[in-house]
């Protein structure tokens, strides 16, 4: 049970999969979709256990989840985005591309849109001249295609591939 | 904030001993939509052979229309017809090395037109193609061409039982808005017009790629000879009759919007009537100079 005085400055535990606790404001942890329906139904008990996400990549999402949910307050007169908060993105978003796939799952799993539109766009730019050898081993893709089916759609569009 | 000291140093360090693998990735369908629809074209079409699940995704017509409201049209290069000799090349403007198109002089469209003395573009509209074979004979078949993907499909000639003369053919494509083509075709049941100001007005026949089939509109367009190919601008196909009126003819909604032109000089030759981000483009000469309107 949540003590009380938690409960005043409105905050929750979440556990990562290697079970480091992380104690967040409710605004935070409600940037994920996932975690907000959560304490909509009242199953906020104690800690939130994320099976998906490990301590490091929990930490950096949370490191969005805070300057975003800071940010909604200032939006700019025309409710977008401001500067601020775009050049804030561009550097948090510029890392390790190990980092980048760890932050990209987690977004999916947490249901955090924003960040998962930020994932999406940066590995798209990584990705975009590799060869399908390249994708396949950056996503732990396997190949299922027989070599005949796979020929066959290559000639669909041979300069593709040149 | 825990854990953001150790980060910045954990960066440069290869995490084999993380509990994820290193540099890999595990993704979800809806993740690997959300990737893939903000990539170029020719990355999609090449990671196509990644495996099923992603062939499936880039095939899928809820992706394809995703991609294109997320990719707004972009000119790559433009495909290049000499009047005269028919001959067609591609010239590139995105600075990139690979070809605009796998094979601009349409080759593998040869074979159709092998009885006709060749064929000849005869609109073109954000990346479609409408060709016809290069005998006068408007009866002769036209074929819908996607230079992309080397796709192509003929389309049946429009019924001449009521309206048997048909002067023009009007290809209206937006992929933005819709991956449908429809093609208008205006057509008359009086002999041609031309030269004639007077002349009847055009009834409006319309092709669309859902049904397959050509359907009779009710409204009715000025009449009068027109100097240049119609144009596909603002959800409406364009065109510019003999008598100086701007004909626009909306096709979702089967409206007809005239605009008389600003007077024109009776010295000056209509040169060129087309689309370019987001606006019309008129070109005619003058008695000493060229002017441009928009």
């Amino acid at each position: 049970m949540m003590s009380l005085a938690a409960q005043k400055e409105k905050k929750i535990v979440l556990r990562s999969s290697d079970g480091e606790e992380f104690e967040v404001e409710v605004a935070t942890a409600r940037q994920s979709k996932m975690i907000s329906n959560m304490i909509n139904d009242g199953c906020v008990e104690g800690s939130i256990p994320l099976f998906n996400v490990d301590a490091r990549t929990l930490a950096k999402v949370i490191e969005y989840c805070r300057r975003h949910a800071g940010a909604t307050r200032i939006l700019d007169e025309y409710d977008n985005p401001n500067e601020e908060i775009k050049s804030w993105d561009a550097t948090y978003i510029d890392v390790h591309q190990t980092i980048l796939y760890d932050i990209l799952q987690a977004a999916d799993y947490l249901e955090i849109k924003d960040l998962l539109d930020l994932a999406c766009e940066q590995v798209a730019n990584i990705i975009r001249g590799k060869h399908v050898e390249e994708i396949r081993n950056t996503f732990n893709i396997k190949n299922d295609f027989t070599v005949e089916e796979e020929k066959e759609i290559r000639k669909q569009h041979p300069w593709l591939f040149e | 904030m825990e854990g953001e000291e150790e980060f910045g140093a954990q960066r440069e360090r290869e995490m084999s001993s993380s509990s994820s693998s290193a540099a890999k990735a595990t993704i979800s369908n809806r993740t690997a939509f959300e990737i893939l629809s903000r990539l170029p074209e020719k990355s999609v079409l090449r990671f196509k052979c990644v495996c099923r699940q992603w062939l499936a995704l880039a095939s899928d017509p809820l992706f394809l229309d995703a991609h294109t409201r997320r990719n707004p049209l972009t000119v790559s290069g433009f495909l290049i017809h000499e009047i005269g000799s028919g001959r067609l090349s591609s010239y590139s403007v995105d600075g990139g090395a690979s070809a605009v198109l796998p094979d601009p002089s349409l080759s593998y469209l040869d074979h159709l037109f092998a009885e006709s003395c060749g064929f000849a573009v005869c609109q073109s509209c954000n990346g479609l193609l409408l060709c016809r074979s290069r005998s006068p004979l408007l009866s002769s078949s036209q074929f819908l061409v996607n230079p992309t993907t080397m796709q192509y499909r003929q389309i049946p000639n429009p019924p001449t039982d009521v309206y048997p003369f048909k002067y023009q053919f009007m290809l209206a494509f937006d992929p933005s808005t819709s991956l449908r083509y429809r093609i208008a075709c205006l057509c008359s049941n009086n002999t041609p017009p031309a030269f004639d100001l007077g002349a009847p007005p055009f009834h409006v026949e319309i092709y669309s790629s859902e049904t397959g089939a050509w359907e009779l509109s009710r409204v009715l367009v000025p009449g009068g000879r027109i100097t240049q190919n119609g144009v596909y601008w603002n959800a409406a196909l364009n065109w510019v009759t003999e008598n100086g009126l701007l004909v626009s003819f909306d096709v979702d909604r089967q409206l007809v919007r005239t605009i008389r032109l600003p007077l024109r000089d009776p010295c000056g030759v209509m040169l060129y009537l087309g689309e370019s981000r987001g606006h019309l483009h008129l070109i005619e000469t003058a008695a000493n100079v060229g002017r441009v309107g928009c």
